[in-house]
């Protein structure tokens, strides 16, 4: 590792260093506080549509605390988080190409 | 006719392509709900499982081959022969014999930088379930 590196290594694990577990644990509450409003949610007799948005609403939130906390990506340099973010997008708009004529079929499969 | 079927998610409604009425029929004749959701959910086991003996083999190192081998041992006597998790617990057996030939040809003290990249791993399996949860199993939730 050059310079360089070795000193971007060591302000993400600086960064890192002034958070204990309780941080973390309180992520892993809300993941689990989320996932229980999405299965009562379910239940609700709600249109698929607008079911569909609020889930996928609720799951993004929780794909970005993970990413952001369990993946570490919030203590990284901005340039790195720059690089993988538009990575990921850049990848759910091929998903979304390819999929598109598909992607609404799930509107329907409660529906029976 | 392949070829145009390999395009048709993209151009689904050019006319005069053979392969457009099949893709039309295909929903109503191929029963997809099964292949899907065994597909989608089943993958995502398998990932899990490899996540479990990933983190495992970092944090236990060679102590973690007995504890596999015990779980294989429980998740085939333990489920009845028509399941097929009586046959998929060969999966751990398999991870069992994986471990034991990496830990021989290189064996090493794993350090942060491993305990990192298994965790990124684990929870990019994670990432996946957030997506796959709400999709597969809420979306066909049928209320009574």
């Amino acid at each position: 590792m050059d310079t360089i590196q070795i000193a971007i290594a060591e302000r993400v694990a600086e960064q890192h260093r002034h958070h204990g577990k309780a941080l973390f644990f309180w992520v892993w509450g809300a993941l689990l506080l989320m996932t229980a409003i999405e299965v009562y949610l379910t239940y609700q007799n709600m249109q698929p549509g607008k079911m569909l948005t609020i889930l996928l609403g609720l799951s993004l939130v929780k794909a970005a605390l993970i990413i952001g906390y369990f993946m570490h990506l919030k203590y990284e340099v901005s340039s790195m988080k720059w690089l993988t973010m538009c990575s990921v997008v850049a990848c759910l708009i091929l998903m979304t190409i390819f999929f598109f004529p598909d992607a609404f079929r799930i509107l329907y499969l409660g529906v029976k | 006719m392949i070829a145009e079927g390999l395009t048709l998610p993209m151009f689904p409604k050019v006319p005069g392509h053979e392969a457009a009425s099949e893709f039309v029929n295909v929903s109503k004749t191929v029963p997809q709900f099964g292949a899907t959701f065994f597909g989608l959910t089943g993958m995502h086991m398998l990932h899990v499982t490899l996540g479990v003996i990933y983190l495992g083999v970092v944090a236990l190192r060679r102590k973690f081959i007995p504890i596999l081998l015990v779980l294989w041992l429980v998740a085939w006597l333990a489920t009845p022969a028509y399941s097929p998790f009586h046959y998929g617990a060969h999966v751990l057996l398999i991870g069992a014999m994986v471990c034991s030939i990496i830990l021989w040809l290189k064996p090493k003290l794993y350090d942060s930088s491993d305990v990192e990249v298994a965790g990124l791993y684990w929870h990019f399996v994670d990432l996946v379930w957030m997506f796959i949860f709400p999709l597969v199993y809420l979306m066909s939730a049928k209320i009574l």
